[in-house]
This record gives C-alpha cells, sequence and structure tokens, in this order.
C-alpha cells in the first residue's frame, strides 16, 4: 500500500467516524427480530415507569457501537412523555410517546418533528441497547407542560446539521432540540436568543474529534454535515453532555444505559 | 495520473463510507415494519399490536392522581418553586402490554390497499 492510499484511508476512517454522530432518521429497516425489538422497547417503558419518570430523556444507538466517535455513545435523542395513548379501536392505553426530530427521508438537510412510540424508536438500531436520563420531578413537569404548549414545535428549527452548534440556532439536530426543549421547560421561555444564551452560559458540549480538512470534505460528500455554524472546533450536544448539564445543576434523577438482556448500568 | 489514482482512491472507499452510513431512509422502510407487525413475522402470538391515533401527556398533582396536561399545566407552573408534596409516595405508573405504533404514513396506507 502507498502512501497516498494510507492517507486515503485515515481520511475515510475519520469521516465515518464522523457520520456515525448521525442517526435521526425516523425509519429504518429492523436489524433484529420484530419480537426483539416489542420485548425490548416494552422493558425500557417499564424501566422508566419503574423509576417513576413522566417525562424522560431517551437515547438509541443508530451506529454500530464500535464505529461510535469518542465521546458518543447514542446517535438519536428524544424526549419520551408518560401519556395516554388512544389506539384505533377507539381503546386507550398507557405508555409513553416520543417527541422526536427526524431527517426528512428524502432530504437529510431538512427535518421534521414527529411523535412516534418505543417500538418505532427502537426499530432500526443497531443495538438494542437505551439511553434514559430521568430528570428531577420538577423538571419533568415542566417538560410536560412544555410538550402540551406545543413548545417542542415552536423551537424547531428544519435546517439540519449533523453536527448542529447549539450555542446558535443556524442548524438544529435530534439532540440539540432536546436541549433547546429542556432549556425552554427550565426557563420557562421559549424565546430563543434566551435559551441560546443560557446554553452558551451553563453547557458544555461536546468536541467532535474530526480535524477541519476532514469535515470540509465530508460536507462534500454528505448534506448533513454542515459546519458554518461553527468556529473553531466543531462542538454539539450529545446525549451524555445532556446528563452532565442536569446533573452539574441537581436536576436529575438519574441516568441509566439498559442493554438487550435488560441489565441497567449508570450512564 | 498520479492525481487521478488519488482522486479513485479517494472516492472508491465514499461508496463504503456511505453504505455504512445510518442513510436517510424512505417510506419503503417504514412500510416494512409496519407490515411485519400487522402480519406478524417474529412476533409473538401473544403480542397485540395497534396504531396510535391520539395522544394526551399524563401530568400528576400532588394526592389529585392524573389529570390531563391541559388542566395540569397552570398548577404545574404553581409548583415550580419547589414545593410539590415530596413526602408522598410516587404512584406506579401502569404501562400497557399493548405495542403501540405510530400511523403508517399515507404511501403505506396506500400501498396495503388493493387495486380497484
Amino acid at each position: 500500500m502507498n502512501l497516498l492510499n494510507i492517507r486515503a484511508l485515515c481520511l475515510m476512517c475519520g469521516l465515518l467516524t464522523l457520520n456515525a454522530t448521525a442517526g435521526s432518521q425516523q425509519s429504518q429497516p429492523a436489524r433484529f427480530e420484530a419480537n426483539q425489538i416489542i420485548e425490548f422497547s416494552k422493558s425500557v417503558e417499564k424501566f422508566a415507569a419503574s423509576k417513576h419518570a413522566r417525562a424522560f430523556i431517551i437515547g438509541r444507538v443508530g451506529q454500530p457501537e464500535n464505529k461510535l466517535p469518542k465521546g458518543i455513545r447514542f446517535t438519536h435523542t428524544a424526549i419520551a412523555v408518560y401519556s395516554q395513548i388512544q389506539l384505533e379501536s377507539g381503546d386507550l392505553a398507557n405508555g409513553y410517546a416520543i417527541y422526536n426530530l427526524y431527517q426528512q427521508a428524502d432530504n437529510p438537510k431538512r427535518s421534521d418533528i414527529v411523535i412516534d412510540y418505543p417500538v418505532d424508536f427502537f426499530w432500526g438500531a443497531q443495538a438494542m441497547t437505551a439511553g434514559v436520563i430521568i430528570p428531577s420531578q420538577q423538571v419533568q413537569q415542566a417538560l410536560i407542560s412544555a410538550i402540551s404548549e406545543g413548545v417542542h414545535i415552536e423551537l424547531h428549527n428544519p435546517k439540519y446539521s449533523v453536527i448542529a452548534n447549539p450555542n446558535n440556532n443556524k442548524y438544529q439536530n435530534c439532540t440539540e432540540h432536546t436541549l433547546n426543549v429542556l432549556n425552554a421547560a427550565i426557563y420557562d421561555s421559549t424565546d430563543m436568543s434566551t435559551i441560546k444564551q443560557t446554553i452558551r452560559q451553563y453547557f458544555q458540549p461536546q468536541t467532535v474529534h474530526v480535524s477541519g480538512f476532514k469535515l470540509a470534505l465530508g460536507g462534500l460528500f454528505s448534506d448533513d454535515i454542515r459546519t458554518s455554524d461553527h468556529k473553531g472546533k466543531p462542538r454539539t450536544v450529545t446525549f451524555s453532555t445532556i446528563a452532565q448539564y442536569l446533573s452539574q445543576y441537581d436536576l436529575i434523577d438519574g441516568a441509566y444505559v439498559m442493554a438487550q438482556n435488560g441489565n441497567v448500568t449508570q450512564l | 495520473m498520479k492525481i487521478k489514482g488519488f482522486l479513485l482512491t479517494l472516492l472508491i472507499p465514499f461508496a463504503t463510507f456511505n453504505a455504512n452510513a445510518e442513510s436517510a431512509s424512505d417510506n419503503a422502510s417504514a412500510a416494512s415494519k409496519h407490515s411485519v407487525l400487522a402480519v406478524g413475522h417474529g412476533v409473538a402470538s401473544t403480542a397485540q399490536v395497534a396504531s396510535a391515533v391520539a395522544v394526551v401527556p399524563l401530568a400528576t398533582i400532588g394526592s389529585v392522581g392524573e389529570v390531563s396536561t391541559q388542566a395540569a399545566n397552570g398548577l404545574a407552573k404553581l409548583a415550580s418553586g419547589g414545593n410539590k408534596a415530596k413526602n408522598q409516595a410516587p404512584e406506579t405508573l401502569k404501562i400497557s402490554e399493548i405495542t403501540i405504533t405510530a400511523q403508517r404514513s399515507p404511501k403505506e396506507a396506500m400501498q396495503n390497499k388493493d387495486d380497484i
């Protein structure tokens, strides 16, 4: 292998790692048996319910775990709210509804706000692994109020970037949208400038460990990698940095990772 | 030639890159989910699957019990001072055994209709 091949290979490895942060697609082909997904989804719901979580942050793994870049454990994040759900039959059922920002299927540069349910959420996951961040009861109530008032829709910016900068609102990804809604609930404000000011002041984003050259080249080949909202090293919101943020300000009841076998560990 | 070789080396792995990335899906993959669940492939016979048509977040207010958030909003804000009854045992949250899914897309709904 000559020097150029080696350089190209290194470049590709870096870009693969970069795009592993993606994962906001709504409907991916299932990689597990339907029964496994159903059982796992239900076990996540029951775990959250056992912790009395009326609203929690939920994460899934949308890329092979061995390809996830440093500091990133989950590729899609959303807000789950304990709800009464009316079924087609007219019957009512209790469970969690999930409020997502998903990339559009035919235009990855744009996103939609979509409500789905745990089995939908985990359908295309690469691993039956769930992240569960349970905010304090007070934050949960504020989140439920925000969701029921449509704050998640009001704060949606459909311009999508995998590595959106949380310090401004030029682009958004699923995790930044979750953080925006969380801060809107905490500060009882839907004013985006207020939300961004509080994020800049109190939230520590995750540095994306990919060089500027690789990011620039990645942007040429992937519509959902955009860097013009960053100055210097790109930094973005992750599931884990949201947990750290809530923990730092004593606004968390717990943060967990649930494995397919039902084992639950601390995040 | 060297430049061409380099570009080729550069581009070929991108095919792999894109194949590995979580590509934006189309409605076909969504359709497969609903189809699998509807037909029951790989689904235990005991699993009941149903689509949701409406959802209301459930909030709690002290000992009153569950109420819909439309009613709870104001009171939840009043409770934002943090004086919620902390000494009350939290109530059990029931989870339905029904597997609930989002409604199928209009495209899939039409795909499933018999040809007229």
